[in-house]
């Protein structure tokens, strides 16, 4: 630490990388629900362990006194039988038997012992561990021809990618999911809905119940979304349900979910709500931005707490007004910052936001395209969301659809191939022929690993191939799709 | 959605980042798996008074706060695994160590109470009003504890940025 650092920033950093190494595994979680569930079984008022207390002793001491009894019963019967009964009436009675035998089905030890099953004094449905536990669908095979469009990740591992296959009869929308970080996949039940156009096509409206983005909150809670419909699913994606309204953006921030709404169809500026909900629930809440956005088109990212909304002004043309304008939280959506349009409008023309980025870092970078005529983009990026460091304009001037971040330095950005910045985004290299072209789709879940899908040839939406990096985009491996 | 579905999702979605407070709480990762597990076990029986208040998350970490604070964890029996430990609580060599250790050594020298609104402000990002809410005392309070403990961590950077070397007056390094 230098003497002149704000303390307070070191704080924050070092407690960030201090936690950073950290995950709840699975193991965890479950250890901690069946701890929580089974407790709360046993915290329950037990007037039958009270009633087994009271009756014990002396229902065993009635038993051995039937026991003898019995003995002393059957002994003589059994003496008479042999000497004078029938074999019909030698059978012993089943009631002194069953009630003195501390084994039996029925007798205090069963029904004494907590745990054991069938405790009539409790009803069934006061008992919560008694619930199934809701476990994600064990999945089918991967529909011929699938294509993905987009892609969602809760951990470096689990993952689901949202696409079509070829089918004969409509919608053909298809959903996937790995364990694996990506190496194997299944197939799982889709909502009913069209696949909308993809979401870096922002000129195109979506007409009915149409959807094009996929994001999960956790193994269980998912969101299938676009500019026409929006679904959510709680048990991992057996069973999607239509909620009201719908999303042109939504992403996960700390236990919220975020979504941006606007009115379908309202070319050439559309006004932008932002609603937050608790992840699984189905109560949006509006959340007031410093000021309204109204243009033509609308990115969220996020990582953790830290979240960005790009309004996007107007790139080809227009209104000379028309600022992109940026707003930034830094507590999950539940206050907000207007940063305004962070790219420097020197140079002779304006200069656009066109796409953002937030690392696993919890940078903020942007991709600055100048308006109108072809000059060289440039990407700028921040620690904290506020304040900007504009790299050289080296982009090239081909259009760029879409930046990602691993980090702080290391950047990529989609011109007329994948190029990627180890420095921030000063120097750039293409991506070889080894890694993914003509992406549609950058992400990272760490520093390291990452996930991209490259567009089909002639622009049609989705990828047969996902593409897969676990040293910060060095090198690439692929699973294509059959 | 059942009351356990309910629990389930949100202990899946959100165990990484309590576990992360509860380690800058405790400083042990044990100690972190330990505090989480309770604070769950604690609430899951009143669940609904999570899911009703405004922000659910911040309800469960208050709780953990104060689960850690009173001390009042419940008396369990010993539960032991055949497996080891998921993973190990390793540290990134690559990153800035010294500043980590810096603030290790700052959040082991402070009382539990202050630790904690050292996390809830640095780490959780909760204002002086909502920390003191939390914790029960005086926004006034609230802001002795940063300004003294901002003061101290301050001091100990310079003192570390002090050349090292042999005292003349004690032949000790410095």
């Amino acid at each position: 630490m230098t003497e002149d650092r704000d303390p307070a920033e070191l704080l924050r950093e070092a407690m960030t990388a201090e936690t950073r190494a950290i995950t709840a595994s699975s193991r965890f979680t479950d250890r901690v629900i069946g701890a929580a569930t089974g407790a709360a079984i046993q915290d329950e008022p037990e007037p039958t362990q009270q009633a087994w207390r009271g009756w014990l002793l002396p229902s065993v001491a009635a038993a051995v006194v039937a026991v003898l009894l019995a003995a002393v019963l059957v002994g003589g019967s059994l003496l008479r039988s042999h000497r004078q009964q029938p074999s019909s009436q030698r059978t012993p009675q089943p009631a002194p038997t069953a009630s003195g035998t501390p084994t039996a089905t029925g007798t205090p030890t069963a029904t004494g012992t907590p745990s054991a099953t069938g405790t009539p004094s409790r009803p069934a449905s006061s008992a919560p561990a008694s619930s199934p536990a809701v476990v994600p669908p064990p999945g089918g095979p991967v529909p011929a021809g699938f294509r993905a469009l987009d892609l969602t990740w809760v951990s470096t591992e689990e993952g689901w990618a949202l696409g079509s296959a070829p089918c004969a009869q409509q919608p053909c929308t298809s959903i996937v999911r790995t364990t694996d970080g990506g190496r194997s996949w299944v197939g799982l039940p889709a909502p009913r809905a069209g696949l909308g156009p993809a979401p870096w096509q922002r000129s195109v409206t979506c007409t009915g119940a149409c959807i094009n983005s996929l994001r999960f909150a956790s193994p269980l809670v998912g969101y299938a979304f676009g500019p026409g419909a929006l679904f959510m699913t709680t048990d991992g994606g057996r069973t999607w349900n239509e909620q009201p309204g719908q999303a042109d953006a939504l992403e996960i921030a700390d236990g919220s979910v975020l979504r941006v709404v606007s009115r379908a169809g309202c070319l050439p500026g559309c006004s932008y709500r932002l609603q937050r909900a608790a992840v699984g629930s189905s109560q949006w809440q509006d959340v007031a931005l410093p000021a309204g956005g109204k243009d033509v088109g609308v990115q969220l990212a996020r990582t953790g707490r830290s979240v960005a909304i790009a309004t996007y002004a107007h790139t080809a043309g227009g209104a000379s007004d028309a600022t992109s304008m940026l707003f930034v939280s830094r507590d999950g959506g539940a206050s907000w910052t207007a940063v305004g349009e962070p790219c420097p409008q020197a140079g002779g023309g304006e200069v656009d936001t066109r796409a953002i980025t937030m690392g696993p870092d919890g940078s903020l970078s942007v991709l600055c395209t100048p308006r109108g005529v072809p000059r060289p983009q440039f990407t700028m990026t921040s620690t904290d969301g506020r304040n900007f460091v504009a790299a050289p304009a080296s982009l090239g001037s081909a259009s760029a659809s879409l930046i990602g971040a691993a980090s702080a330095s290391v950047l990529f950005a989609q011109l007329d191939s994948l190029y990627r910045s180890t420095d921030g985004g000063r120097h750039w290299q293409r991506v070889g022929g080894q890694g993914p072209q003509q992406v549609s789709f950058i992400g990272f879940e760490t520093a390291t690993v990452g996930r991209a899908l490259g567009q089909q040839p002639g622009g049609q939406p989705g990828s047969a191939t996902v593409w897969t990096t676990r040293d910060a985009g060095s090198s690439w491996t692929s699973h294509t799709f059959g | 959605m059942t009351e356990v579905t309910e629990f389930s999702a949100f202990v899946r979605l959100h165990s990484t980042a309590l576990l992360r407070s509860a380690l800058l709480l405790t400083g042990d990762a044990g100690a972190a798996e330990d505090l989480v597990q309770d604070t769950f076990l604690r609430l899951f029986p009143r669940w609904s008074r999570v899911t009703g208040a405004d922000v659910p998350l911040a309800y469960v970490r208050r709780s953990m706060t104060n689960t850690f604070l009173n001390g009042r964890r419940r008396a369990r029996p010993e539960v032991l695994y055949a497996d080891p430990p998921d993973r190990s609580y390793d540290h990134d060599l690559a990153g800035p160590l010294s500043d980590r250790e810096l603030v290790r050594g700052l959040l082991a020298d402070l009382n539990p109470r202050q630790r904690a609104v050292l996390v809830l402000r640095f780490f959780d990002d909760l204002s002086d009003a909502q920390i003191a809410a939390d914790l029960g005392c005086r926004r006034g309070t609230v802001r002795s504890i940063i300004s003294r403990s901002l003061g101290a961590l301050r001091a100990e950077a310079e003192r570390r940025s002090e050349p090292r070397g042999i005292s003349p007056t004690n032949g000790h390094l410095r």
